[in-house]
Order: C-alpha cells, then sequence, then structure tokens
C-alpha cells in the first residue's frame, strides 16, 4: 500500500436545503448516537487567532479565517476567495495548468465546486442561467447544469460533469496545505 | 464551541508531514479508500487502521490526546424525511457515488472529524 493515494470525490459543503433540492432521495447521519450531547454547528469562515498559533507559518496574502474554494489540477493550486466569488455571477471560466476549468458559486449556500470543461473533446464555455436556483448553461449542447455538475435538460440527462478535485476551506488550512497555491484575482 | 480545534488542526497537520493519506483540512475532503467493500484490497472501515495507529507506526506522535478522536465507522443512517434534527441553513457534507447520496451533517462532523462509510459502494473517508 506504500505510495498509494487516495482519490478526492466531490464533496458538497453547502446548506441542508440546498443538498436536498438536489438529492431529494439523499439519506442522512442518524443523530442517535453516544455523542450526540456533544454535536453544535460551528460557523464557518470565523477569526480564531488560535488556528495561527498552531501553524509552523502563518500566510499573510488572506486573512487566516477567510473563506477560500481551493483546486487543485495536476500540480497547480488556486484558491479563489469567497469574497471574489461573490463578485462574480458564480460561473468562471479559468485555465490552471492549461486545464480549462469552470468554478461554480452558489451565492445562497455559500457553496462552491469546479468541473472540467471538457465536453466531448470540445471546450465549452459555461454562464450562468437565469433564475434563483444555480443552474449554468454551456456553450456547445446549450443545455442546463446543476450545482453538482449533472445535466438537468431532457436530451443530455443523465450526462455530469468531470470533477476537479475543490473544496472550500479556511485560508490557514489551504495555504499550510499548499503554500504555493496562487490567489485567484478577478480579471 | 471550537475548543479542540486548534489541537484538530495539529493533528492534522501531523497526519500530513509523515505522509498519511492527503490532504486533509478543517474543511472537509472526501477521499474514496481504495477496493470495494467486498473486495480483498484495502481494509474495511471498521477492522482497519484507525489513524491513531497510523500515525503510531511512523515514530511521530502529534501532541494531542488521541481520545479526543471519535471517528464514525459505519455511521446510522436515516432518511431525509427523518432527519427533523436538521433545520435548512444547517450545513451538511453532500456526497453522491453510484447514485447513492448521503449527507454528513457539519453539526456532527465538528465532533468527529472523521467518518468511514459506505456509500454507493465505495468505501469513503469523510473528513471536516
Amino acid at each position: 500500500m506504500i505510495g498509494t493515494e487516495m482519490s478526492f470525490l466531490p464533496l458538497i459543503h453547502t446548506t441542508w436545503e440546498e443538498w436536498l433540492a438536489l438529492h431529494p432521495e439523499t439519506s442522512v447521519l442518524s443523530y442517535e448516537t453516544d455523542f450526540q450531547s456533544q454535536y453544535r454547528n460551528v460557523t464557518i469562515g470565523m477569526p480564531n487567532g488560535r488556528f495561527d498559533r498552531e501553524l509552523l507559518s502563518v500566510d499573510d496574502r488572506l486573512r487566516s479565517e477567510e473563506l477560500v474554494l481551493g483546486v487543485m489540477v495536476g500540480d497547480a493550486f488556486v484558491a479563489y476567495p469567497v469574497t471574489s466569488l461573490e463578485q462574480t455571477t458564480g460561473v468562471i471560466n479559468v485555465q490552471v495548468d492549461g486545464t480549462p476549468i469552470v468554478v461554480f458559486y452558489d451565492a445562497v449556500a455559500n457553496a462552491g465546486i469546479a468541473f472540467s470543461r471538457n465536453l466531448d473533446g470540445k471546450i465549452a464555455r459555461f454562464e450562468r442561467a437565469p433564475g434563483a436556483s444555480f443552474l449554468a448553461v454551456d456553450s456547445i449542447s446549450g443545455s442546463l447544469w446543476d450545482f453538482s455538475g449533472r445535466n438537468v435538460s431532457d436530451d443530455l440527462a443523465d450526462a455530469s460533469l468531470t470533477f476537479e478535485t475543490s473544496y472550500l476551506s479556511e485560508w490557514y488550512g489551504w495555504s499550510a496545505y499548499h503554500p504555493d497555491t496562487t490567489i485567484y484575482e478577478e480579471p | 464551541m471550537m475548543r479542540y480545534g486548534p489541537m484538530v488542526l495539529k493533528a492534522l497537520i501531523a497526519a500530513r508531514t509523515i505522509g498519511v493519506g492527503a490532504v486533509i483540512g478543517i474543511t472537509s475532503v472526501l477521499l474514496i479508500a481504495c477496493g470495494s467493500p467486498d473486495g480483498s484490497t484495502g481494509s474495511s472501515p471498521t477492522t482497519g487502521q484507525s489513524p491513531s495507529d497510523i500515525q503510531g507506526t511512523e515514530g511521530s506522535r502529534p501532541n494531542f490526546p488521541r481520545s479526543r478522536f471519535v471517528p464514525l465507522d459505519n455511521p446510522d443512517v436515516v432518511s431525509a424525511e427523518a432527519a427533523s434534527f436538521l433545520q435548512p441553513d444547517d450545513r451538511v457534507l453532500g456526497v453522491t457515488v453510484n447514485g447513492e447520496s448521503r449527507a454528513y451533517p457539519i453539526s456532527m462532523m465538528t465532533f468527529h472529524h472523521v467518518a468511514n462509510d459506505i456509500v454507493g459502494g465505495e468505501r469513503v473517508l469523510v473528513t471536516f
């Protein structure tokens, strides 16, 4: 097993309401454990100087608690600050390490995820589709994709975008693991 | 509320330093272990090495009491309709594998930090 690497699966950090809308058939962990009295919600992205004191080095390009969507493509690491994503439509077409990817950000749920823009060998561009719930439309098929990368147009039902490793993180954690990360800046 | 936070981070960085698994932050990362539940590779979530076992074998013991981390192994699940303990704005980690979806409430993951589970027939490790 030495040298074996586990692979990342898409894990969407979002609200229960949004997750349920995406996957009405979802199961949920039972609260009935021996530790129920210990369960409590936390607010992500809040200042906590204690974390900084535990780190060997602190990357002061962003505030420690600032939320970023961390994206890994090949050997490249990019942090997309939520404060920057909030200024966008929620759909950003970018290239990371030469790979065309699209970043989805759902401001309602404060959730982010990245996918490949390669659709059957062609490079698509995505735009946010009108409407309250998060949907994106691609430039090749003109069909709609939901936040989890599923196609929701009848003609392409069951098609899915290819996940690019990405997850929501507080900056101190992302930058500690990936000190060579770049930070996305709006063009 | 975040009483264990610093120790969590130290432990995770220690794990990273000695090369256990892949990158794990205070935020959520889902990893899939090798092999299928009925396959012969890898070890099962219930009988395999725990993270503390792995750390011990490397001779680099992180400076935290092991007993504070209680992973969830093969956790019980309920249907969405039965999840009355969740409010719409509560945050969850959601995963879909082979068409099966499961939500891991942040309120639970903040305590356990690790869940060893099987979703859609695949062994998965969920961390927060």
